[in-house]
Protein backbone atom coordinates (compact mmCIF):
# COMPACT_ATOMS: atom_id res chain seq x y z
CA UNK A 1 0.00 0.00 0.00
CA UNK A 2 1.26 3.34 -0.97
CA UNK A 3 0.57 5.05 2.38
CA UNK A 4 2.22 2.33 4.09
CA UNK A 5 5.56 2.07 2.04
CA UNK A 6 5.28 6.64 2.95
CA UNK A 7 5.31 5.61 6.26
CA UNK A 8 7.63 2.97 6.15
CA UNK A 9 9.92 5.92 4.61
CA UNK A 10 9.61 8.50 7.49
CA UNK A 11 12.18 9.40 10.24
CA UNK A 12 11.88 8.63 13.36
CA UNK A 13 10.93 11.97 14.65
CA UNK A 14 8.45 12.20 12.22
CA UNK A 15 7.03 8.59 13.02
CA UNK A 16 7.01 9.47 16.93
CA UNK A 17 4.87 12.66 15.91
CA UNK A 18 2.37 10.24 14.10
CA UNK A 19 2.44 8.30 17.49
CA UNK A 20 1.82 11.19 19.41
CA UNK A 21 -1.55 11.45 17.16
CA UNK A 22 -2.53 7.79 17.65
CA UNK A 23 -1.19 6.66 14.50
CA UNK A 24 -0.80 2.65 15.15
CA UNK A 25 0.44 2.36 11.60
CA UNK A 26 3.49 4.82 12.55
CA UNK A 27 4.89 2.67 15.03
CA UNK A 28 5.27 -0.38 12.92
CA UNK A 29 8.60 1.10 11.20
CA UNK A 30 10.42 1.62 14.63
CA UNK A 31 9.76 -2.22 15.25
CA UNK A 32 11.02 -2.76 11.72
CA UNK A 33 13.65 -0.91 12.04
CA UNK A 34 14.78 -1.69 15.29
CA UNK A 35 14.14 -4.92 16.57
CA UNK A 36 17.47 -6.47 15.19
CA UNK A 37 19.14 -4.21 16.55
CA UNK A 38 17.77 -4.19 20.05
CA UNK A 39 17.73 -8.24 19.71
CA UNK A 40 21.09 -8.44 18.96
CA UNK A 41 21.84 -6.08 22.16
CA UNK A 42 19.82 -7.94 24.04
CA UNK A 43 21.22 -11.47 23.04
CA UNK A 44 24.92 -10.07 23.92
CA UNK A 45 23.52 -9.09 27.38
CA UNK A 46 21.58 -11.96 28.20
CA UNK A 47 23.16 -14.95 26.00
CA UNK A 48 20.06 -16.47 25.94
CA UNK A 49 18.01 -16.09 22.61
CA UNK A 50 14.58 -16.78 24.78
CA UNK A 51 15.40 -13.76 26.90
CA UNK A 52 16.40 -11.50 24.15
CA UNK A 53 13.57 -12.43 22.54
CA UNK A 54 11.30 -11.22 25.65
CA UNK A 55 13.32 -8.42 25.81
CA UNK A 56 12.91 -7.26 22.41
CA UNK A 57 9.14 -7.92 23.10
CA UNK A 58 8.59 -5.92 26.43
CA UNK A 59 10.81 -2.72 25.28
CA UNK A 60 8.22 -2.63 22.11
CA UNK A 61 5.14 -2.97 24.45
CA UNK A 62 6.75 -0.33 27.04
CA UNK A 63 7.62 1.86 24.13
CA UNK A 64 4.28 1.68 22.72
CA UNK A 65 3.38 2.99 25.86
CA UNK A 66 5.74 5.69 26.27
CA UNK A 67 7.28 6.77 23.37
CA UNK A 68 4.46 9.17 22.66
CA UNK A 69 5.53 11.09 25.57
CA UNK A 70 9.08 10.84 24.80
CA UNK A 71 10.60 14.22 25.44
CA UNK A 72 14.40 14.79 25.12
CA UNK A 73 16.26 12.10 23.66
CA UNK A 74 16.48 10.60 20.34
CA UNK A 75 14.01 7.32 19.57
CA UNK A 76 17.06 4.97 18.69
CA UNK A 77 18.82 6.28 22.51
CA UNK A 78 15.24 5.76 24.23
CA UNK A 79 14.92 2.96 22.50
CA UNK A 80 17.98 1.12 23.66
CA UNK A 81 17.52 2.87 27.21
CA UNK A 82 14.35 0.90 27.47
CA UNK A 83 15.78 -2.46 25.95
CA UNK A 84 18.79 -2.21 28.72
CA UNK A 85 16.40 -1.63 31.60
CA UNK A 86 14.54 -4.74 30.14
CA UNK A 87 17.32 -6.76 29.72
CA UNK A 88 18.59 -6.09 33.35
CA UNK A 89 15.36 -6.82 34.74
CA UNK A 90 14.92 -10.35 32.68
CA UNK A 91 18.56 -10.77 34.26
CA UNK A 92 17.52 -9.94 37.87
CA UNK A 93 13.93 -11.99 38.30
CA UNK A 94 15.36 -15.07 36.27
CA UNK A 95 17.71 -17.89 36.99
CA UNK A 96 20.92 -17.54 35.48
CA UNK A 97 20.30 -19.65 32.16
CA UNK A 98 23.51 -20.83 30.40
CA UNK A 99 24.98 -18.94 27.11
CA UNK A 100 23.37 -20.61 24.21
CA UNK A 101 25.73 -20.34 21.23
CA UNK A 102 24.62 -20.56 17.80
CA UNK A 103 21.22 -21.19 17.72
CA UNK A 104 18.26 -18.93 18.80
CA UNK A 105 15.19 -20.13 20.03
CA UNK A 106 13.85 -21.52 17.74
CA UNK A 107 17.08 -23.40 15.91
CA UNK A 108 17.61 -20.74 13.79
CA UNK A 109 21.89 -20.63 13.37
CA UNK A 110 23.14 -17.48 14.59
CA UNK A 111 26.52 -15.88 13.79
CA UNK A 112 26.97 -18.21 11.19
CA UNK A 113 30.40 -19.32 10.07
CA UNK A 114 32.26 -17.99 6.82
CA UNK A 115 31.34 -20.19 4.63
CA UNK A 116 34.91 -19.86 2.85
CA UNK A 117 36.49 -21.71 6.17
CA UNK A 118 37.54 -24.73 6.34
CA UNK A 119 36.54 -27.36 8.77
CA UNK A 120 39.31 -26.51 11.38
CA UNK A 121 39.10 -22.65 10.90
CA UNK A 122 35.26 -23.06 11.31
CA UNK A 123 35.62 -24.70 14.42
CA UNK A 124 38.15 -21.93 15.48
CA UNK A 125 35.78 -18.95 14.84
CA UNK A 126 33.15 -21.31 16.72
CA UNK A 127 35.46 -21.24 19.66
CA UNK A 128 36.34 -18.08 20.00
CA UNK A 129 32.61 -16.77 19.18
CA UNK A 130 31.73 -19.19 21.82
CA UNK A 131 34.44 -17.49 24.24
CA UNK A 132 33.75 -14.09 23.91
CA UNK A 133 29.70 -14.80 24.66
CA UNK A 134 30.93 -15.89 27.76
CA UNK A 135 33.04 -13.49 28.99
CA UNK A 136 30.69 -10.75 27.70
CA UNK A 137 28.38 -12.46 29.85
CA UNK A 138 30.48 -12.84 32.60
CA UNK A 139 31.25 -9.29 33.10
CA UNK A 140 29.73 -7.16 35.34
CA UNK A 141 26.26 -5.57 34.00
CA UNK A 142 27.19 -2.11 33.84
CA UNK A 143 30.19 -2.64 32.33
CA UNK A 144 28.65 -5.14 30.15
CA UNK A 145 26.24 -2.81 28.86
CA UNK A 146 28.82 -0.15 27.94
CA UNK A 147 30.97 -2.70 26.10
CA UNK A 148 27.53 -4.24 24.45
CA UNK A 149 26.08 -0.73 22.73
CA UNK A 150 30.18 0.37 21.97
CA UNK A 151 31.67 -2.36 20.63
CA UNK A 152 28.28 -4.52 19.47
CA UNK A 153 25.71 -2.00 18.73
CA UNK A 154 28.24 0.63 17.87
CA UNK A 155 26.55 3.52 19.39
CA UNK A 156 28.27 6.49 19.82
CA UNK A 157 30.13 8.19 22.84
CA UNK A 158 26.95 10.64 22.73
CA UNK A 159 24.16 7.91 21.95
CA UNK A 160 25.39 5.86 24.94
CA UNK A 161 25.40 8.99 27.21
CA UNK A 162 21.67 9.53 25.91
CA UNK A 163 20.84 5.90 26.45
CA UNK A 164 22.24 5.39 29.58
CA UNK A 165 21.49 8.71 31.37
CA UNK A 166 25.12 9.24 32.48
CA UNK A 167 27.79 11.77 31.43
CA UNK A 168 29.75 11.30 29.05
CA UNK A 169 32.99 10.86 31.12
CA UNK A 170 31.05 8.17 33.11
CA UNK A 171 30.58 6.38 29.00
CA UNK A 172 34.49 6.50 27.94
CA UNK A 173 35.45 5.07 31.88
CA UNK A 174 33.02 2.54 31.94
CA UNK A 175 33.93 1.65 28.15
CA UNK A 176 37.44 1.56 29.24
CA UNK A 177 37.10 -0.64 32.28
CA UNK A 178 34.94 -3.08 30.44
CA UNK A 179 36.99 -3.63 27.74
CA UNK A 180 40.01 -3.70 29.70
CA UNK A 181 38.02 -7.06 32.06
CA UNK A 182 36.81 -8.09 29.14
CA UNK A 183 40.69 -8.44 27.51
CA UNK A 184 41.40 -10.24 30.77
CA UNK A 185 38.63 -13.11 30.45
CA UNK A 186 39.52 -14.09 27.66
CA UNK A 187 42.55 -15.04 29.06
CA UNK A 188 43.21 -18.71 27.87
CA UNK A 189 40.79 -19.09 25.74
CA UNK A 190 40.31 -19.27 22.09
CA UNK A 191 40.64 -15.89 21.16
CA UNK A 192 44.14 -15.85 22.43
CA UNK A 193 45.35 -19.56 21.23
CA UNK A 194 49.01 -18.56 20.88
CA UNK A 195 49.89 -15.88 23.18
CA UNK A 196 49.07 -17.92 26.14
CA UNK A 197 52.87 -17.47 27.36
CA UNK A 198 53.11 -13.65 27.78
CA UNK A 199 50.18 -13.42 30.00
CA UNK B 1 61.44 7.24 27.00
CA UNK B 2 59.32 4.98 28.99
CA UNK B 3 57.36 7.29 31.77
CA UNK B 4 54.38 5.23 33.90
CA UNK B 5 52.16 3.04 31.67
CA UNK B 6 49.63 4.13 29.32
CA UNK B 7 46.27 1.59 30.18
CA UNK B 8 44.23 4.33 30.51
CA UNK B 9 44.64 5.56 27.00
CA UNK B 10 43.89 2.21 25.48
CA UNK B 11 40.15 2.45 24.72
CA UNK B 12 40.31 5.69 23.86
CA UNK B 13 43.39 4.99 21.25
CA UNK B 14 41.33 1.79 20.15
CA UNK B 15 38.37 4.18 19.32
CA UNK B 16 40.58 6.53 17.36
CA UNK B 17 39.74 9.49 20.24
CA UNK B 18 43.04 10.59 20.88
CA UNK B 19 44.64 13.87 19.61
CA UNK B 20 47.12 13.83 16.75
CA UNK B 21 49.69 14.92 19.43
CA UNK B 22 48.21 12.75 21.83
CA UNK B 23 48.38 9.52 19.46
CA UNK B 24 51.62 10.10 18.66
CA UNK B 25 52.93 10.19 22.41
CA UNK B 26 51.11 7.00 22.74
CA UNK B 27 52.49 5.39 19.93
CA UNK B 28 55.98 6.36 20.95
CA UNK B 29 55.43 4.96 24.57
CA UNK B 30 54.17 1.35 22.65
CA UNK B 31 57.22 1.25 20.76
CA UNK B 32 59.69 1.95 23.85
CA UNK B 33 57.12 -0.67 26.03
CA UNK B 34 56.81 -3.96 25.51
CA UNK B 35 54.16 -4.78 28.73
CA UNK B 36 52.05 -1.73 27.08
CA UNK B 37 52.45 -2.52 23.62
CA UNK B 38 51.12 -6.17 24.61
CA UNK B 39 48.10 -4.96 26.54
CA UNK B 40 47.33 -2.47 23.92
CA UNK B 41 47.52 -5.85 21.08
CA UNK B 42 45.12 -7.83 23.99
CA UNK B 43 42.59 -5.34 24.10
CA UNK B 44 42.54 -4.73 20.51
CA UNK B 45 42.43 -8.52 19.78
CA UNK B 46 39.58 -8.65 22.24
CA UNK B 47 37.76 -6.01 20.86
CA UNK B 48 37.93 -7.05 17.28
CA UNK B 49 36.29 -10.53 18.79
CA UNK B 50 33.27 -8.92 19.83
CA UNK B 51 32.99 -7.10 16.55
CA UNK B 52 33.10 -10.57 14.24
CA UNK B 53 29.46 -11.52 16.53
CA UNK B 54 27.98 -9.93 14.25
CA UNK B 55 24.34 -9.39 14.19
CA UNK B 56 21.46 -11.69 14.64
CA UNK B 57 18.06 -11.32 14.24
CA UNK B 58 14.91 -11.06 15.42
CA UNK B 59 13.60 -14.75 15.69
CA UNK B 60 9.99 -14.23 16.10
CA UNK B 61 7.47 -11.62 15.52
CA UNK B 62 7.05 -8.58 17.82
CA UNK B 63 2.98 -8.29 19.12
CA UNK B 64 1.74 -4.92 19.70
CA UNK B 65 -0.67 -4.13 22.04
CA UNK B 66 -4.36 -3.68 20.55
CA UNK B 67 -5.09 0.58 20.17
CA UNK B 68 -3.54 3.22 19.71
CA UNK B 69 0.21 4.29 20.97
CA UNK B 70 0.11 5.86 24.54
CA UNK B 71 -0.67 4.96 28.42
CA UNK B 72 -2.64 1.79 28.53
CA UNK B 73 -6.66 2.18 29.06
CA UNK B 74 -8.59 1.08 32.64
CA UNK B 75 -10.98 0.30 30.52
CA UNK B 76 -9.52 -2.96 27.90
CA UNK B 77 -13.19 -3.40 26.51
CA UNK B 78 -12.69 -0.10 23.79
CA UNK B 79 -9.03 0.21 22.86
CA UNK B 80 -9.38 4.13 21.81
CA UNK B 81 -7.88 4.42 18.72
CA UNK B 82 -8.14 8.43 17.17
CA UNK B 83 -10.54 9.44 14.86
CA UNK B 84 -9.65 10.82 11.94
CA UNK B 85 -10.15 14.16 12.09
CA UNK B 86 -11.20 15.09 8.27
CA UNK B 87 -13.94 12.15 8.48
CA UNK B 88 -15.43 13.11 11.69
CA UNK B 89 -15.53 17.09 11.24
CA UNK B 90 -17.12 16.17 7.66
CA UNK B 91 -19.83 14.36 9.29
CA UNK B 92 -20.73 16.52 11.84
CA UNK B 93 -21.29 19.43 9.10
CA UNK B 94 -23.34 17.58 7.13
CA UNK B 95 -25.35 15.88 10.24
CA UNK B 96 -24.79 18.34 12.82
CA UNK B 97 -26.51 21.52 12.01
CA UNK B 98 -27.43 22.57 15.33
CA UNK B 99 -29.99 25.72 16.08
CA UNK B 100 -29.98 27.01 19.97
CA UNK B 101 -33.77 27.45 20.37
CA UNK B 102 -34.36 29.43 23.00
CA UNK B 103 -32.10 32.45 24.57
CA UNK B 104 -32.95 31.43 28.72
CA UNK B 105 -30.25 30.52 30.83
CA UNK B 106 -31.86 28.76 33.76
CA UNK B 107 -28.58 29.42 36.70
CA UNK B 108 -28.84 26.27 39.74
CA UNK B 109 -26.85 27.03 42.57
CA UNK B 110 -25.52 23.59 44.23
CA UNK B 111 -24.36 23.22 47.90
CA UNK B 112 -21.92 20.64 48.49
CA UNK B 113 -21.91 19.68 52.29
CA UNK B 114 -19.53 22.23 54.17
CA UNK B 115 -17.43 22.36 51.16
CA UNK B 116 -17.34 25.41 49.48
CA UNK B 117 -20.52 26.75 46.88
CA UNK B 118 -20.35 25.48 43.46
CA UNK B 119 -22.18 27.53 41.13
CA UNK B 120 -23.45 25.36 38.02
CA UNK B 121 -24.66 27.43 35.25
CA UNK B 122 -26.65 25.96 32.59
CA UNK B 123 -26.45 26.63 29.55
CA UNK B 124 -29.54 27.44 26.38
CA UNK B 125 -30.68 24.26 25.66
CA UNK B 126 -29.49 22.50 22.22
CA UNK B 127 -31.80 21.41 19.99
CA UNK B 128 -30.74 19.40 17.04
CA UNK B 129 -31.59 20.74 13.63
CA UNK B 130 -32.92 19.09 10.55
CA UNK B 131 -30.42 15.87 10.06
CA UNK B 132 -31.63 15.68 14.27
CA UNK B 133 -28.60 14.22 16.65
CA UNK B 134 -25.66 13.39 15.24
CA UNK B 135 -23.48 16.33 17.45
CA UNK B 136 -23.80 19.45 18.51
CA UNK B 137 -20.34 20.57 17.20
CA UNK B 138 -20.52 22.64 13.79
CA UNK B 139 -17.08 24.06 12.09
CA UNK B 140 -17.98 26.58 9.27
CA UNK B 141 -18.90 26.54 6.46
CA UNK B 142 -22.40 26.99 8.15
CA UNK B 143 -25.38 25.86 5.78
CA UNK B 144 -26.39 29.36 6.40
CA UNK B 145 -25.90 32.71 7.09
CA UNK B 146 -29.42 32.56 9.15
CA UNK B 147 -27.62 29.37 11.21
CA UNK B 148 -24.62 30.96 11.03
CA UNK B 149 -26.28 34.14 13.75
CA UNK B 150 -27.76 31.10 15.55
CA UNK B 151 -24.31 29.96 16.85
CA UNK B 152 -22.25 33.24 17.95
CA UNK B 153 -21.30 30.81 21.21
CA UNK B 154 -19.48 28.39 19.91
CA UNK B 155 -15.92 28.56 18.95
CA UNK B 156 -14.50 26.90 16.22
CA UNK B 157 -12.88 23.60 16.31
CA UNK B 158 -9.08 24.34 17.10
CA UNK B 159 -7.68 22.39 13.77
CA UNK B 160 -7.28 18.93 13.48
CA UNK B 161 -8.70 16.75 16.52
CA UNK B 162 -5.65 15.24 17.15
CA UNK B 163 -3.71 18.84 17.49
CA UNK B 164 -5.92 20.66 19.60
CA UNK B 165 -4.93 21.77 23.38
CA UNK B 166 -6.26 21.42 26.18
CA UNK B 167 -7.38 25.06 28.02
CA UNK B 168 -5.49 25.95 31.17
CA UNK B 169 -7.86 26.46 34.09
CA UNK B 170 -6.67 28.66 36.83
CA UNK B 171 -7.89 25.87 39.71
CA UNK B 172 -5.64 23.91 41.82
CA UNK B 173 -5.92 20.23 41.60
CA UNK B 174 -7.77 19.85 44.58
CA UNK B 175 -10.49 21.43 43.39
CA UNK B 176 -10.58 19.47 40.01
CA UNK B 177 -10.77 16.46 41.64
CA UNK B 178 -13.84 18.09 43.28
CA UNK B 179 -16.93 16.47 41.35
CA UNK B 180 -19.49 19.28 41.74
CA UNK B 181 -22.31 18.00 43.75
CA UNK B 182 -24.91 17.64 40.53
CA UNK B 183 -22.62 15.17 38.85
CA UNK B 184 -22.69 11.84 40.53
CA UNK B 185 -21.94 9.67 37.36
CA UNK B 186 -18.21 10.20 36.92
CA UNK B 187 -14.98 8.54 36.21
CA UNK B 188 -11.64 8.69 36.91
CA UNK B 189 -8.31 8.02 34.84
CA UNK B 190 -4.61 8.25 36.36
CA UNK B 191 -2.17 7.02 33.42
CA UNK B 192 0.79 7.33 35.69
CA UNK B 193 2.08 11.02 34.46
CA UNK B 194 -2.07 12.41 34.00
CA UNK B 195 -5.17 12.01 35.61
CA UNK B 196 -8.72 12.95 34.03
CA UNK B 197 -11.71 12.91 35.49
CA UNK B 198 -15.38 12.90 33.64
CA UNK B 199 -18.46 13.27 34.92
CA UNK B 200 -22.25 14.12 34.15
CA UNK B 201 -25.24 14.75 35.90
CA UNK B 202 -27.11 11.19 35.46
CA UNK B 203 -26.08 7.81 33.74
CA UNK B 204 -29.26 7.42 31.69
CA UNK B 205 -29.89 10.25 28.63
CA UNK B 206 -32.36 10.32 26.30
CA UNK B 207 -32.06 10.16 22.50
CA UNK B 208 -31.64 14.23 21.32
CA UNK B 209 -31.21 14.82 25.67
CA UNK B 210 -27.92 17.45 25.71
CA UNK B 211 -25.56 16.34 28.63
CA UNK B 212 -23.47 18.75 30.19
CA UNK B 213 -19.77 17.35 30.77
CA UNK B 214 -17.48 17.99 33.52
CA UNK B 215 -14.08 17.65 32.59
CA UNK B 216 -10.34 18.05 33.33
CA UNK B 217 -7.21 17.14 32.73
CA UNK B 218 -4.46 17.39 35.60
CA UNK B 219 -1.04 17.09 34.75
CA UNK B 220 0.84 14.94 37.91
CA UNK B 221 3.96 16.49 37.52
CA UNK B 222 2.61 20.44 37.08
CA UNK B 223 -0.66 19.83 39.15
CA UNK B 224 -1.73 22.29 36.13
CA UNK B 225 -5.26 21.77 35.32
CA UNK B 226 -7.01 21.92 32.24
CA UNK B 227 -10.21 21.60 30.22
CA UNK B 228 -9.81 18.80 27.91
CA UNK B 229 -10.50 19.91 24.03
CA UNK B 230 -11.82 16.50 22.71
CA UNK B 231 -15.30 15.00 24.00
CA UNK B 232 -16.49 11.70 22.11
CA UNK B 233 -19.72 10.23 22.24
CA UNK B 234 -20.54 6.90 21.03
CA UNK B 235 -22.09 3.21 21.51
CA UNK B 236 -19.66 0.93 23.59
CA UNK B 237 -18.24 -1.48 21.14
CA UNK B 238 -15.10 -3.69 20.88
CA UNK B 239 -14.24 -1.71 17.65
CA UNK B 240 -10.69 -0.18 17.95
CA UNK B 241 -11.63 2.49 16.62
CA UNK B 242 -14.87 5.41 17.09
CA UNK B 243 -16.65 5.24 14.45
CA UNK B 244 -19.06 7.43 12.06
CA UNK B 245 -21.82 6.79 14.82
CA UNK B 246 -19.25 8.74 17.52
CA UNK B 247 -20.07 12.77 17.63
CA UNK B 248 -18.11 15.08 19.31
CA UNK B 249 -19.09 17.78 21.87
CA UNK B 250 -18.06 21.44 21.84
CA UNK B 251 -14.31 21.42 22.33
CA UNK B 252 -14.75 25.26 24.01
CA UNK B 253 -16.76 26.11 26.51
CA UNK B 254 -20.32 26.37 26.40
CA UNK B 255 -21.09 30.20 27.02
CA UNK B 256 -23.23 30.38 29.82
CA UNK B 257 -22.42 26.57 31.14
CA UNK B 258 -19.90 26.33 33.82
CA UNK B 259 -19.47 24.74 37.27
CA UNK B 260 -17.67 27.57 39.76
CA UNK B 261 -17.30 30.05 36.82
CA UNK B 262 -15.19 27.30 35.21
CA UNK B 263 -16.10 26.14 32.31
CA UNK B 264 -18.12 22.52 31.30
CA UNK B 265 -18.37 20.78 27.81
CA UNK B 266 -21.94 19.84 26.30
CA UNK B 267 -22.74 17.21 23.68
CA UNK B 268 -26.24 15.83 22.40
CA UNK B 269 -26.99 12.32 22.52
CA UNK B 270 -27.70 11.33 19.22
CA UNK B 271 -31.67 11.24 17.40
CA UNK B 272 -30.42 7.86 16.41
CA UNK B 273 -29.48 6.13 19.86
CA UNK B 274 -31.75 3.56 20.85
CA UNK B 275 -33.06 2.46 24.44
CA UNK B 276 -31.10 0.45 25.97
CA UNK B 277 -27.95 1.15 24.49
CA UNK B 278 -24.94 1.59 26.78
CA UNK B 279 -22.66 5.03 25.16
CA UNK B 280 -19.08 5.59 25.67
CA UNK B 281 -18.68 9.03 26.56
CA UNK B 282 -14.31 9.16 25.73
CA UNK B 283 -12.64 12.38 26.77
CA UNK B 284 -9.43 13.67 25.26
CA UNK B 285 -8.42 10.52 23.67
CA UNK B 286 -4.61 11.46 22.96
CA UNK B 287 -3.77 12.14 26.40
CA UNK B 288 -5.15 10.41 29.84
CA UNK B 289 -8.25 9.16 28.01
CA UNK B 290 -11.14 8.93 30.41
CA UNK B 291 -13.91 6.69 29.52
CA UNK B 292 -17.71 7.01 31.19
CA UNK B 293 -20.26 4.85 30.77
CA UNK B 294 -23.87 6.54 30.06
CA UNK B 295 -27.33 4.41 29.12
CA UNK B 296 -29.61 5.42 26.68
CA UNK B 297 -33.65 5.42 27.98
Amino acid sequence: MACAAYVGEMDDEALLDRCRRGDREAFTPLVHRYQDELYTMALRLTGNPADAADVVQETFTRAFRSLPKLRGPTVRAWLFRVAVNCAHDVHRLRSRRPVEPLEDGEGRVLDLPDPGLGPEATALQRERADAVRQALVGLPHDFRVAVVLRDVNQLSYEEMAEALSVPLGTVKSRISRARALLAAALRGSAVFPEAEEAW
Amino acid sequence: MVSGHVEKLFSAAYDGELSPDARAAFDRHLAECPACAAGFARLTTAVDAVHELGPARMPRPVRLPEGSPGPERRFPRLAIRLPRARGLVAGLTAAGMVAVAGGVTAAVVLTRGAGPTRSYTAAPALVPGSNAGAGNAVRAPLASPQSASLLPELAPLPGPLTDCSPQALPITRAEALEIPTGFPNHATEDDGSSTGVVATQASSFAPGETVDIYARLIDDSSGAVSLPCTVLLGPQSSSSSPGDDFTMAVPTPVAGLTVDGQPLLQVTIPAAAVAGQTYDVLVNPSDAAVILTIQIS
